[in-house]
Parts: C-alpha cells; sequence; structure tokens
C-alpha cells in the first residue's frame, strides 16, 4: 500500500488504485498525483475493500484481473455499500468485449462508470478521464433539482391542457427528405416550467392515467401535425402508446374517431408501441394491431433491442416499422459489437417487410454507418431536436425543398441522371 | 536493442518524468525477475506461468519492451495447451529475453536523465 500525493496547486480529491500489477499501479498512482489527486494504490481486493470502508474516494481506477479474484467482486462490493458517487475507471489486458461488458454489469448496478481502459494504458486517456470527474461535479452543482409530481397533478393538467407534443423530423436516408416526424410529449407547467416525459410518464403509468393522457396527445398531435401532412400527403405522425394499453379493445374505434376528427388520413398515422413488454395479453393485443392495420394504420416497434421490446413481439405481432433502440446506434460507428446488432436488426426488419429506423443520430460518422447497414430512415440531433409546429413546418419544407432542387441540378448536370445514394451523401 | 519501442518508454518519460521513470522501471526489473523465477519451478504450473505471462505482456510494453510482452502474451495463451518441456523451454526464452531486456535498462537508468531514449 502507498500514498502519492497530489502534485498540483490544489487537491482535486481522493483516488483509489486498485491493480496486482505493481509497475501498472505505480504508474497509475503517479499519473494521478499529478493529474491532482491524492492517490492511495493498493494490490489486492480486500485492501481495497478495507480502504473503501475506511474512507471516501472521489475516484477509483480498478484493474480487472486481481489475481485469484476479480475486479467485478470489487465493483459489486462498491455497489453494496452505495458508493454510487464514486467515479470508476476500468482497466483490463482483456480484450475489449469483456471491457465493455464489464462497463455495463458496473453501470447496471448504479455505479458511475466515466471510463473503460485496455493495456497497455493509453496515458494520455488516463489523464483525460482523471479530468471528467471534476467536470461532472461542475455540472452536477448546476442541475436543478427533480420534480417532484403528485397524481392529482398530471391530471389536473391533463384537462387543463398543458400537455403538448413537438415534432422530431424522419428523414429518408435514400434521399435526404424529411417522410414523417415523431409526436414527443410535453408537459408546460407554470410551476415546474417544462417537464420530461422520464418524469411525468412512469407516475402517469403507475396510476392509471395513461388512457386519459395517450388521447390528449393523439388528439394534440393530430389536429397539430394535420398542417404537415397536408403539405405532403405521405408525411407520417408517430404517436407513442405503451404496450400496456394493447389490452382495450376499443382503441382501434377510439383511434379512428380522432382521425375522422381531424381530418387526417389513415396511413399518416403511425402508432408507436412502447414497451411492448408491458403487454397483458398478446392475443389482444394482436387483435388491436391488426385492426389497426386493416384500417391502414402504421405500427411501430419502439426501442426495438431494449428489455422494453422483444423478439417475441416482433415475430408474432403486424409491425409496419421497426426503430432500433438510439442505445445501439449512438456511436455504432466505432463499435463493432453494436454494428453488428445494426446490421441484424435491419436484416430481420426487412425479412418481416418493414421499414427500418434508426433513433438517436447524432452524428456524421453515426449517418455513414447505419445508412452502410441499410436503415431505411433516419431520427436524431443531427438533423434536428424535437420542435414546435411552427419551427417544424418551417424545417421540413426548406430541407425538402433544398432536397428537390439538389436532386433537379443533379439530373441537369449529367443526362443519365444521378444515383440517388450519391445525392443523399451530399444532403445529409 | 530490437524489440523496443523508444516512443514509448518517451512518452513516460514525459508525463512522469525521468526520476519517477527510473523508480517504476527499477521496480518492473526487480518484480519481472521475481516472477521469472518462479515460473521456472518444476514441475511447470500452466495456470500460474498464464497469470504471470499476463502480468509481464502489460509491464513490459508500458516502457515498450515490445519482444517481451509479445512473448509473454503468446506464453498466456498458449500456456494450457503446453506440455511440460514446451513450457520449460517457452519460460527459458522468456528469461533469456529479460535478462537481455535487463541489460538495456540498466544502461537507460545508468545515463542522466535517461538521455540515451530522449
Amino acid at each position: 500500500m502507498r500514498e502519492f500525493a497530489h502534485q498540483t496547486a490544489e487537491s482535486l480529491g481522493r483516488l483509489l488504485v486498485v491493480d496486482d500489477d505493481l509497475v501498472q499501479r505505480t504508474v497509475v498512482g503517479k499519473i494521478g498525483a499529478k493529474s491532482g489527486y491524492d492517490c492511495l494504490v493498493v494490490p489486492s481486493l480486500e485492501l481495497a475493500e478495507s480502504a473503501l470502508s475506511r474512507e471516501a474516494f472521489d475516484v477509483m481506477t480498478v484493474d480487472l484481473s486481481l489475481g485469484e479474484r476479480d475486479g467485478v467482486e470489487l465493483l459489486r462490493y462498491v455497489a453494496e455499500r452505495g458508493l454510487r458517487d464514486m467515479s470508476i475507471v476500468v482497466i483490463s489486458g482483456c480484450d475489449g468485449r469483456v471491457l465493455k461488458s464489464t462497463r455495463r454489469v458496473a453501470e447496471s448496478l448504479g455505479l458511475s462508470v466515466i471510463g473503460a481502459l485496455g493495456k497497455p494504458l493509453d496515458l494520455d486517456e488516463l489523464k483525460d478521464l482523471l479530468q471528467l470527474p471534476r467536470q461532472k461535479r461542475a455540472s452536477a452543482d448546476l442541475r436543478s433539482a427533480t420534480v417532484d409530481v403528485a397524481p392529482e397533478r398530471i391530471a389536473a393538467g391533463i384537462r387543463q391542457g398543458e400537455f403538448v407534443v413537438e415534432f422530431q423530423p424522419k428523414v429518408e436516408l435514400e434521399t435526404g427528405k424529411v417522410v414523417g416526424a415523431e409526436a414527443l410529449a410535453r408537459w408546460r407547467t407554470a410551476e415546474f416550467g417544462v417537464v420530461s416525459p422520464l418524469t411525468f410518464i412512469p407516475i402517469a403509468e403507475q396510476c392509471g392515467l395513461m388512457p386519459e393522457l395517450t388521447d390528449t396527445l393523439l388528439v394534440s398531435a393530430m389536429s397539430q401535425g394535420r398542417k404537415l401532412i397536408n403539405r405532403y400527403p405521405d408525411f407520417t405522425i408517430a404517436v407513442n402508446v405503451s404496450g400496456s394499453l394493447l389490452s382495450d379493445l376499443t382503441l382501434p374505434e377510439r383511434i379512428e374517431e380522432v382521425l375522422r376528427k381531424e381530418q387526417v388520413p389513415p396511413h399518416c398515422l403511425i402508432v408507436e408501441i412502447t414497451e411492448t413488454t408491458a403487454m397483458a395479453d398478446v392475443d389482444r393485443a394482436t387483435d388491436i394491431l391488426v385492426r389497426l392495420r386493416l384500417k391502414n394504420i402504421g405500427t411501430a416497434i419502439d426501442d426495438f433491442g431494449t428489455g422494453y421490446s422483444s423478439l417475441t413481439a416482433l415475430a408474432k405481432l403486424p409491425f409496419s416499422e421497426l426503430k432500433i433502440d438510439r442505445s445501439f446506434i449512438n456511436g455504432c460507428e466505432a463499435d463493432e459489437d453494436m454494428a453488428k446488432i445494426v446490421e441484424a436488426s435491419v436484416a430481420l426488419g426487412h425479412a418481416f417487410n418493414m421499414k427500418v429506423v434508426a433513433e438517436g443520430v447524432e452524428t456524421q460518422e453515426t449517418l455513414a454507418r447505419i445508412r452502410r447497414a441499410g436503415c431505411d430512415i433516419g431520427q436524431g440531433y443531427l438533423f434536428s431536436p424535437s420542435l414546435r409546429l411552427a419551427r417544424a413546418e418551417s424545417w421540413v419544407s426548406q430541407r425538402n425543398e433544398f432536397v428537390s432542387q439538389r436532386i433537379n441540378w443533379l439530373s441537369q448536370q449529367s443526362q443519365i441522371g444521378p444515383g440517388v445514394d450519391a445525392v443523399a451523401t451530399k444532403i445529409a | 536493442m530490437t524489440g523496443f519501442d523508444k516512443d514509448v518508454l518517451r512518452l513516460l518519460i514525459s508525463e512522469l518524468g525521468p526520476e519517477d521513470t527510473a523508480e517504476v522501471l527499477r521496480a518492473f526489473l526487480d518484480d519481472t525477475g521475481r516472477k521469472i523465477a518462479v515460473l521456472g519451478a518444476e514441475p511447470p504450473d500452466p495456470a500460474l506461468i498464464r497469470q504471470e505471462a499476463h502480468s509481464i505482456k502489460s509491464s513490459a510494453a508500458t516502457f515498450g519492451f515490445l519482444e517481451l510482452s509479445t512473448l509473454a502474451q503468446s506464453l498466456e495463451q498458449q500456456a494450457s495447451l503446453m506440455r511440460p518441456d514446451q513450457l520449460a523451454s517457452a519460460t527459458a526464452t522468456l528469461r533469456k529475453v529479460f535478462e537481455q531486456t535487463t541489460e538495456f535498462a540498466r544502461s537507460v537508468l545508468l545515463a542522466s536523465n535517461m538521455e540515451i531514449v530522449r
């Protein structure tokens, strides 16, 4: 066990280095000290546990192979002690897959993993990671307190029309054209400002407010989205419906009624089923989805690939669109494992004659990768965040205008006419 | 010396400074010397060899001793498949390369401020 004191003007806090390799732990400890930490360097799981039981650390680096024991046991110990504020860097000489899985284990334990490093250590990468906790602390200070909402407040909000939708555009990758938008729920309140769906959806689920809330959002999405649909006849608006609501056999009629009132053609609505695992009764769900499809309404399986969305649902239910969860899309260009999942999902979707949508597209690199994987449609910040209707209208019109100009120009340039891929590459 | 990546050691020196690098390098020589002595024990223990080879692989690479690192890596991967005589000969080769590495490392340590590699 050794101590290295920080070698900077001020201390960034305590760093615990756990590594059974003498050279490795000494190097990490010294880099830590030069980065500004007061470091305790220990060679074993047992000593790490005893250090953690005695004092608090801001950051811990842990080598996964600790002789007889392994680093995952230590991560479990950290979780049991509830040390969730400590930032963790995992290090391993094993292959990248083991490292990534370990990171997931730690995250599932609720631990704050700030990085995973292979061996031999990239010293610059280590130094960068050791600067992260400070930034994290700074942003934590800025984070506002979470809103504590009573169910009655949500019910009142529904009655008072505080729930509205914003539209996030969906772009066809082959042409670059905007072909639709997902309507996303927003709750505008006087006292808490705009409340995130991550806050109010679970509460609404728990106290049985989802049917009312879904109806409200559907009406709002259709009455507003109609403006986009009138302008572009094949434009689709997607509305989220929880799998838990697919036991109410009157749902297709209720939806049809809204479409009639708002004068929206059925093929312009896509019902996106979230949490297909929450479906109480697959037979009833099938009944409902089949009738939606017979009415020419689109159906999408949302968050595909996560625990909320299963292969069973894909195989048994008549979906017309598959939305690959953002967790597979984000960064898939740099992660072959994720890229494989994306490619396999595209193959599955196409095998079932579905359109495949990539959610959470945030960079050009990701876009290039999902295009190569064969996704049909992209959605995400790279294109646009969710927008209020007026802004969505102008965004869609500008983009589609640009796309058609571009296609005209290119076809004038070449008698043979442009390959559509070439157009798309230049646009997105 | 062959099988040595000067840039790796140079980077380590620029991060840690010559004194700390020298301290870590000495620790590496002592520690690895002890490990290699254990590996020579009769009869060879494949599990132990695998574990120590894994550790030598990473720490040798930290200083840019690539030949030693690569050799340790192949020993780590193949130890469980090797016959005792193959294990004995593989550990003997590892020892020989470590001796060459040690000789070179001592010359680096003797040069003031590790100038040899800078």
